[in-house]
């Protein structure tokens, strides 16, 4: 089952175009990773599949689950299943970790008229996934990310992605600024998630996550659009070659 | 009709030991002062004078204040002396600690008030009573109020401000050595006129901590003056506000430096809605024999609706070197990255900015009223608590 | 006091502080309508410019002076200043450099002011320091800077002229552009301060003498820094000089002000009021070096400085920057401003107040914003030392219409000695929800242990002071242009002499 299609992309910000016809299609239970140079084009992508304001559709369509995503506000893509882990995860001060949780799981059981979990429930649940990520359990009571070093960061990203159980996960540079510890926990987390019913975009600068991390198809992002495609070794190659290469070869 | 006019015409009901003439004199003169033309630049005093007379004007005999232990048994350790029934060394006392705020060029209402008032109530702290002290100033009018906390001893006091017609109050408290004070207060009724005076002296290594919690009314104002006069003594104010359309709110703290090693604390944080005025004054003084005075002030304000006017202003005036003191005054809006980050994990647009305009003010929010509070402020944002599991 | 450098250390003499004998027309003291009429008809001015500072005099008379800042002073008698003093041999009007009396050529020679432009391009003039830092300064990279001298209540000579001739861009005394400007100078004159703006506005109105005049045209960047140095010399003289700058659409211009008097018992009067107007993409940089008299250590004499400043972003992404370093005047009232009208305009603040003995000084800014996406920064540094107290004083007010609205301000303040006073009243306004304003101040003091690890470096504690004060206001200095930036630090140094602690 398709999952996410894109077709013919063209997104400006602030006026200036960053994604020129950039297609990709994301079949239930691969994994995709979306490499290139800085200033490519592979933040936008995410901010625009999770709806940003301020990102600009010019011409071209973006499907989830065979929706049409730009009718979508930024939550009814979140109910429908989308999960953005961010980049730079936001700090919100006197909004509990917890609360914060909770008010997402009860707001997305709410629109899919599910039974929200009771707050038993939603402990036993919380918790042990901390434990699974190495987090201490007290950063639960703590303001969403206030004063979280930069790694506590990133596996709350992904403590809400194993939590929130969505079907489309886009990671943003969830492996910037992590040391080889954190990573593997953090991929082990990620690893966790995947199943045959769910998708998900790697997008990163580095191979080293993909060591992690497998995955089935790897894109090539330039100049706004992705210039080649292929299987786990196109990422080896560019680590070994560069960015550069790609213009050359 | 003009201020003097007001003045004149203003049934006097004061107390024995007030001379009314001096008093109405005194405040007369500080109507037209530099001091309180700028105390008073964002709220024009006129309208609280005019508050005064209308509530007086079919004058009823002022109940006092409702004043009871939390579980309303009787307390040894508190005893309750109207002002009119006060012995001769009680009048002494009053006399001196109301001087203060009755002659302060800065609070001619607290001249007005005690020149008003039917009567008024010394409440003795004798030793640490088992039960929190409750006060609610639930009827309009004018009521002075002394509190005197003996020395070491440990008080919780709740007060509240429920009236909604015009209502003054005048509170003194003194706090003994060493004594230690807990006091919640709020006013959360839009009442057609407010002023209040908190004055708190504290003697040497005696310790106040406040929590404070105000919406707007039609016509708002909360003063506060704290006097560290004795050694290491030490306060922490937080505080939390909400302005809903068409209300005023206007806060003005003090916070007086007067001893060495004193310590002070505060935090506001105030959201002003739809067409609403709200003003902020936070002043630290620290005096030139207060070395190693240590004083912090934050307020933050958000802007939630066009037409919401906040005005803020915090003071340092400070005449000795060995001090550490900052301060910090923002206006702003709720942060659109965090509501983006929010609406990515499900929340609506809506329920983002409420959970986040209520985080930035139960930063500020604890103790027993917190609940009230919360609940009051949720109302006024129209919204359900968030995360409730609804 | 905790520190017994405080008392040892020496007293420091006001370097600028002699007296120019020469012979000076000076009204006698008073001040009515004639004495209006007087000053105009001395300028030769024309029918509606008497009519301006008269209907000026007449509101001054309705006015009373302001009250609300946080300095003490015994009530200045009006009658008894002179508002007209010029140096007799610059009486009959103007006058190229060699007619200048040799005396006050002396006198801005001792003061390190270049009116010679032959020597000044020949890099002739030094600085008289032999402070290795004035190197940077006397080298031939150093800009060329056109000067405009203000002794007294006349302007004495403007240099340059011809090069600036040639860009379009006139700088002049502000008497001579009522002549050859009569137009920018009537549609500009108070229409950033109102001739009734405030007490000593409305004064300097009726009384002014002279000033300096800059017109930038459209598109021009003016080829060198502008400047203009103001010296009181005779006694019991007011000092009221009017500065007016205009910033055609596209044009930028850099502008530096000094100011010295003699020290003399009396307190001397000086209200000076200062428009800059900024049309679209237009920006001025104004900077203040103001080290008038500060009065002796025990408080006696020194110049009242009671200054209007305010600049009026009036185009599109126009800019206007205030930088001041303010050590000299016992008593300094001076809020520099600006009115951010143009969308997207900017305005800036950068401030330095040193007080020391018994100075007072009540300085801040004013930023209004009306445009859309206005911006605003204000960096204040107050230090106080001796007895004194200085205040930092800011209105910060964003209106209905200045959506998008930023503001950064922040205020420091170092206490040295624990006799003095740092003070700060910042008006925060927001009528706009979409503004965000953000104000922060901390307060530290020259500690013991900054003191002490000096000296064990084998630094002397009156250097150290200096390096730590230097330290604490560099973010301001780094706005100054650099040659300035060096004065100014040097002038903290000799200012904070005997004040250590």
């Amino acid at each position: 089952m398709k999952l996410l299609e894109v077709d013919d992309l063209h997104v400006t910000v602030d006026g200036q175009k960053i994604l020129n016809g950039l297609s990709l299609t994301i079949e239930a239970g691969e994994v995709h990773a979306l490499m290139g140079p800085n200033g490519s084009g592979k933040s936008t992508l995410a901010n625009v599949l999770a709806g940003r304001p301020g990102y600009q559709i010019t011409s071209g369509t973006i499907h989830f689950k065979g929706e049409q995503l730009k009718d979508l506000k930024v939550e009814e893509r979140a109910h429908l299943g989308l999960f953005m882990a961010f980049q730079y995860p936001v700090e919100i001060p006197g909004v509990s970790n917890m609360e914060f949780m909770k008010a997402a799981l009860d707001a997305q059981a709410a629109a899919r008229e599910e039974e929200p979990l009771s707050a038993i429930e939603f402990m036993k649940a919380v918790r042990k996934i901390a434990e699974e990520l190495d987090l201490n359990p007290d950063f639960l009571k703590r303001g969403v990310n206030e004063g979280f070093s930069g790694g506590e960061k990133k596996r709350n990203e992904i403590l809400q992605l194993l939590l929130l159980q969505p079907t489309l996960a886009v990671l943003d540079e969830t492996d910037s600024g992590l040391d080889i510890d954190a990573i593997q926990t953090v991929s082990a987390g990620v690893n966790r998630f995947r199943n045959t019913d769910n998708g998900l975009l790697l997008i990163t600068h580095y191979q080293r996550l993909l060591d992690y991390i497998v995955p089935d198809v790897v894109h090539v992002l330039a100049n706004g659009r992705i210039v080649r495609s292929g299987d786990k070794g196109l990422a080896l190659t560019l680590e070994e070659k560069g960015y550069a290469w790609l213009s050359t070869s | 009709m003009n201020v003097a006019e007001i003045l004149n015409d203003l049934p006097r009901r004061n107390m024995a030991w007030l001379d009314s003439n001096e008093a109405a004199e005194r405040l007369s003169a500080s109507l037209v002062s530099g001091v309180v033309k700028e105390q008073w630049k964002y709220t024009p005093i006129k309208g609280f004078i005019e508050g005064f007379n209308s509530s007086l004007a079919n004058p009823v005999d002022m109940p006092d204040p409702v004043v009871m232990a939390i579980d309303g048994a009787e307390q040894p350790q508190i005893e309750l002396v109207p002002f009119n029934a006060a012995a001769s060394e009680d009048l002494a006392y009053l006399g001196n600690v109301l001087h203060d705020g009755i002659f302060s060029e800065r609070y001619p209402l607290a001249d007005l008030t005690a020149l008003t008032a039917g009567n008024g109530l010394l409440i003795r702290i004798l030793d640490t009573p088992q039960q929190p002290l409750l006060i609610d100033f639930s009827h309009t009018g004018c009521s002075p109020v002394v509190i005197s906390v003996a020395p070491n001893a440990h008080l919780e006091l709740i007060e509240t401000a429920s009236a909604v017609g015009f209502h003054s109050e005048f509170i003194r408290i003194d706090l003994g050595e060493h004594a230690v004070l807990h006091h919640g207060r709020s006013a959360l009724a839009i009442a057609t006129g407010h002023w209040s005076l908190l004055q708190v002296s504290l003697a040497e290594g005696a310790s106040y901590s406040l929590q404070s919690y105000a919406t707007g009314a039609q016509r708002r104002r909360i003063d506060t003056q704290v006097l560290l006069r004795g050694r290491g003594a030490r306060v922490e104010i937080d505080g939390a506000y909400l302005v809903e359309d068409g209300c005023h709110l206007d806060q003005q703290t003090i916070i007086e430096h007067e001893a060495p090693d004193t310590f002070s604390k505060q935090r506001f944080h105030g959201i002003g809605l739809g067409k609403s005025k709200t003003t902020f004054n936070g002043r630290i003084h620290i005096h030139r024999n207060a070395p190693r005075s240590d004083a912090a002030l934050t307020n933050k304000n958000l802007a939630l609706d066009p037409e919401a006017v906040i005005n803020t202003k915090p003071e340092l005036e400070i005449y000795t070197d060995d001090v550490k003191c900052s301060h910090g005054a923002t206006v702003g809006q709720l942060s659109e990255d965090a509501i983006f980050y929010l609406r990515t994990r499900g929340l609506s647009d809506e329920s983002a900015r409420a959970v986040l305009a209520t985080a930035f003010l139960k930063t500020c929010l604890h103790g027993r009223l917190a609940k009230t509070v919360e609940q009051r402020f949720l109302e006024a944002l129209s919204m359900d608590s968030p995360g409730s599991g609804r | 006091m905790s520190n017994p450098f405080v008392e040892n250390l020496v007293d420091r003499e006001y370097d600028a502080g002699f007296v120019t004998d020469i012979e000076s027309e000076t009204l006698p003291p008073g001040l009515d309508e004639s004495v209006v009429r007087f000053i105009s008809a001395k300028k030769d001015e024309p029918a509606w410019l008497t009519d301006w500072r008269l209907e000026a005099y007449r509101g001054w008379l309705e006015m009373t002076p302001p009250k609300w800042a946080h300095v003490h002073f015994s009530p200045i008698d009006f009658s008894a200043i002179s508002y007209f003093s010029a140096p007799k041999s610059q009486a009959d009007g103007p006058r190229s450099l060699d007619e200048v009396d040799p005396e006050i050529l002396r006198t801005y020679e001792k003061l390190g002011i270049p009116l010679h432009e032959q020597e000044f391009l020949a890099g002739v003039v030094k600085n008289t320091s032999s402070d290795p830092a004035s190197d940077l300064t006397g080298s031939e990279a150093r800009p060329l800077v056109a000067v405009d001298a203000v002794f007294d209540s006349v302007s004495i000579a403007t240099t340059f002229k011809d090069k600036l001739a040639e860009a379009g861009v006139v700088f002049c005394p502000i008497s001579e552009a009522v002549q050859t400007h009569p137009e920018l100078v009537r549609k500009y004159l108070g229409s950033v301060v109102p001739r009734k703006d405030n007490f000593y506005a409305a004064l300097n109105s009726a009384v002014y003498s002279d000033g300096s005049f800059v017109y930038i045209p459209q598109g021009v960047r003016c080829p060198m820094e502008l400047s203009t140095y103001f010296r009181i010399n005779a006694q019991n003289t007011g000092q009221f000089e009017r500065t007016l700058i205009i910033a055609e659409a596209g044009s930028y211009v850099s502008y530096l002000e000094g100011c010295t008097a003699p020290m003399r018992d009396e307190n001397q009067l000086h209200a000076a009021v200062v428009e800059l107007i900024a049309l679209d993409d237009a920006e001025i940089k104004y900077s203040t070096v103001q080290n008038w008299y500060p009065g002796d250590k025990n408080g006696k004499g020194g110049i009242y400085n009671f200054v209007t400043k305010r600049g009026a972003c009036i185009g599109v992404r126009s800019k206007i920057s205030w930088t001041q370093v303010e050590t000299g005047s016992a008593i300094t009232w001076k809020y520099p401003s600006v009115i951010l009208r143009g969308d997207h305009s900017v305005g800036e603040f950068y401030s330095v107040a040193l007080t020391n003995n018994y100075q007072q000084a009540d300085t801040g800014t004013k930023m209004i914003h009306i445009g859309k996406n206005t911006r605003s920064t204000i960096i204040a540094k107050g230090i106080s030392a001796g007895r004194s107290n200085s205040t930092y004083r800011g209105l910060v007010r964003t209106s209905p219409t200045a959506i998008g609205a930023r503001n950064y301000t922040q205020c420091d303040s170092l206490l040295i000695g624990s006799n003095c006073g740092a003070h700060t009243f910042p008006y925060i306004e927001s009528k706009n929800a979409s503004a965000i304003i953000e104000h922060e101040a901390t307060t530290s003091k020259v500690s013991d242990d900054q003191l002490f690890l000096c000296q064990q470096r084998g630094i002397d504690p009156e250097k150290a002071v200096g390096m730590i004060v230097n330290g604490f206001c560099k973010e301001v200095f780094r706005k100054l242009p650099m040659e300035f930036a060096v004065e100014a630090s040097k002038l903290l140094e000799v200012s904070l002499e005997g004040a250590v602690g």
